[in-house]
């Protein structure tokens, strides 16, 4: 969601975490992490761990990161405007059984959603029933890049049952609903029309 | 690869790593991920924070120049120790060395104490009295040879005789002489850890840790580690290594000697009690007569710099007792000899005569 869509310490959080790798970077041109807290003493030891342990950012990538936050507002809005109207879309196909994502009415967590952000956000999940199905689309899609990670302005096509959600045994996996057939796109900053006809020509693919 | 001398592989880093273009300087991968071209296939790179292939010559050099297996590039030397120390747990214990590195000590102490592992200190001499710091939770020894700041030297040999014996890890922190003047895993050592940030990068500018391991399950382990913490070292600073240690052998002779040079005047000197040098590497330390001397000594040095490092082209003078030691109690860093008296000098490879005229007449405004 990033601060521009949801601000987790004005809510009660303690601390705040990001893959600073994803939306806020957002140019896949950068590894990095962040922690933001409010509270003095917590600050402080905070502060002693990562100094004691090191793993600090290094100030190319600092700068990096920075020079990605510069556009975050206009490449949030902008991709999760085109996340909207494709889980529109992708929910009206017969091809696929399910899509997770909060802006659409069906989606069980739309309300907190609501409360507590400003914006659906830019990613979402969508099911087929079958594994051979979700393997079909993804190597008959052209657009978004097949790989790792999110929060970029290429669209990201990943399969979180061997990719994110690899280092997790099967049945734990299935118990959390992350099934064989599930795919999940990070929304980029192409065209969203351009998109659209790219995952078109796949399941009409699909469907012949 | 491989040739029979360390600085013909130093310089040789990354060369000939880029078919495509035959670029002598290897490119720097930015990409954060990797694309796959279906799923369960992949070139080998999935996401930079488990590989990339700029640091993967880092690693695959750092291993090389030392005789390990796997080399793993970390954002600090205490990242590299961290990604290490997350192979311990509760109940674990550590012998480490008495003289060592404050930060180190510091994450020892009031990091992983807290979290249930016990650390035994070593006087660093007396290899009998090792054996008998060794209890049935013994895991590992850590040194660090020579050690940060009584240059201390530590015979790597022996104690692996110890770890052999009682099925201990041996861990070596090697950032002081690097590979080019000491190897400690063909001595015995089971990993070996650099800030190299120090001498290996050598011209202050860019934090790094290395680790390099022998043996495919405890290459494996730390690669676990590696990856599940996430303290790798960015693809820019990678290169920016690369880059520095391409002339680590160059340097390193300069730096040893100036830092002869440099020990025979402070000998000679009559502001000095005492100066330990090793015989080799860029670094000693000394005591002067008067404590109260320090202060306006630090303030007045031209050349070389009063700051808290080492290892770079520009030489460096610390003060362990409010800098690098600050940490470890006082009582104990006086009884152990990191006295208020004590000065550590990274000798830089600037020309040794403004070196000594620096010194001379740093010290003549005291005497």
């Amino acid at each position: 969601m990033t601060p521009v869509f949801q601000r987790p310490l004005d809510l009660g959080v303690d601390i705040v975490l990001h893959s600073a790798t994803k939306f806020l970077g957002g140019h896949s041109d950068v590894v990095a992490g962040l922690a933001v807290v409010k509270d003095k003493d917590l600050g402080a030891r905070l502060a002693f761990l990562h100094n004691s342990f090191g793993a600090i950012l290094g100030v190319q990538d600092s700068w990096l990161v920075l020079r990605g936050l510069k556009t975050l507002q206009v490449r949030m809005e902008a991709s999760s405007k085109a996340a909207e109207t494709i889980a529109n879309w992708l929910n009206e196909r017969n091809e696929i059984s399910r899509v997770y994502y909060p802006g659409l009415n069906t989606h069980p967590g739309r309300e907190v959603q609501e409360q507590q952000s400003t914006s659906h956000g830019a990613v979402l999940s969508f099911e087929f029933s079958k594994r051979e199905q979700a393997k079909f689309f993804v190597e008959n899609v052209n657009l978004p890049v097949f790989a790792v990670s999110l929060g970029a302005v290429e669209s990201i096509l990943s399969y979180p049952a061997t990719m994110s959600h690899g280092s997790m045994p099967k049945e734990e996996r299935e118990k959390r609903g992350i099934s064989d057939g599930l795919l999940r796109l990070s929304v980029g900053l192409e065209n969203v029309d351009d998109l659209l006809n790219d995952f078109k020509h796949a399941l009409e693919l699909m469907d012949s | 690869m491989g040739y029979k001398h360390l600085e013909t592989n130093l310089v040789q880093l990354g060369n000939r790593s880029d078919a495509k273009t035959g670029a002598i300087n290897p490119p720097v991968y930015f990409s954060t991920a990797y694309r796959h071209e279906g799923i369960g296939e992949s070139t080998g790179y999935d996401y930079s924070r488990t590989g990339n292939p700029t640091r993967h010559l880092l690693e695959d050099g750092i291993a090389q120049l030392e005789g390990g297996d796997n080399g793993f590039a970390c954002s600090s030397g205490m990242a590299a120790i961290q990604t290490v120390m997350a192979m311990f747990k509760e109940g674990d214990e550590i012998i480490v060395c008495q003289d060592l590195y404050g930060g180190t000590y510091r994450l020892f102490e009031q990091g992983w104490k807290h979290w249930g592992v016990s650390f035994h200190y070593w006087d660093g001499e007396n290899y009998d009295e090792l054996q008998t710091l060794v209890t049935a939770s013994t895991k590992a020894i850590f040194i660090e040879t020579p050690t940060n700041p009584l240059m201390q030297e530590i015979n790597i040999k022996q104690v692996s005789e110890v770890s052999k014996r009682n099925d201990l890890l041996l861990i070596v922190d090697n950032t002081f002489f690097t590979p080019l003047l000491q190897r400690p895993l063909e001595d015995g050592a089971n990993i070996v850890i650099h800030s190299a940030t120090k001498y290996l990068g050598g011209h202050n500018d860019v934090l790094a840790g290395l680790i390099v391991a022998r043996g495919e399950e405890l290459c494996e382990k730390i690669a676990f580690f590696h990856n599940g913490i996430g303290a790798s070292l960015s693809p820019l600073d990678s290169w920016l290594l690369i880059r520095g240690m391409k002339t680590l052998a160059l340097r390193m002779k300069k730096h040893e000697e100036n830092a002869k040079v440099l020990e025979q005047f402070l000998r000679n000197h009559s502001a000095v009690t005492e100066v330990l040098y090793p015989k080799k590497g860029g670094m000693l330390s000394f005591r002067v007569k008067n404590e109260e001397w320090i202060n306006p000594l630090l303030k007045q040095f031209k050349l070389i710099t009063f700051a808290e490092s080492l290892g770079g082209v520009e030489s460096l003078i610390t003060y362990p007792t409010t800098q690098t030691h600050a940490d470890i109690p006082e009582v104990l860093r006086e009884k152990y000899g990191v006295c208020k008296r004590l000065l550590r000098l990274s000798v830089g490879i600037e020309n040794e005569e403004d070196l000594i005229d620096d010194i001379s007449q740093a010290f003549s405004t005291v005497l």
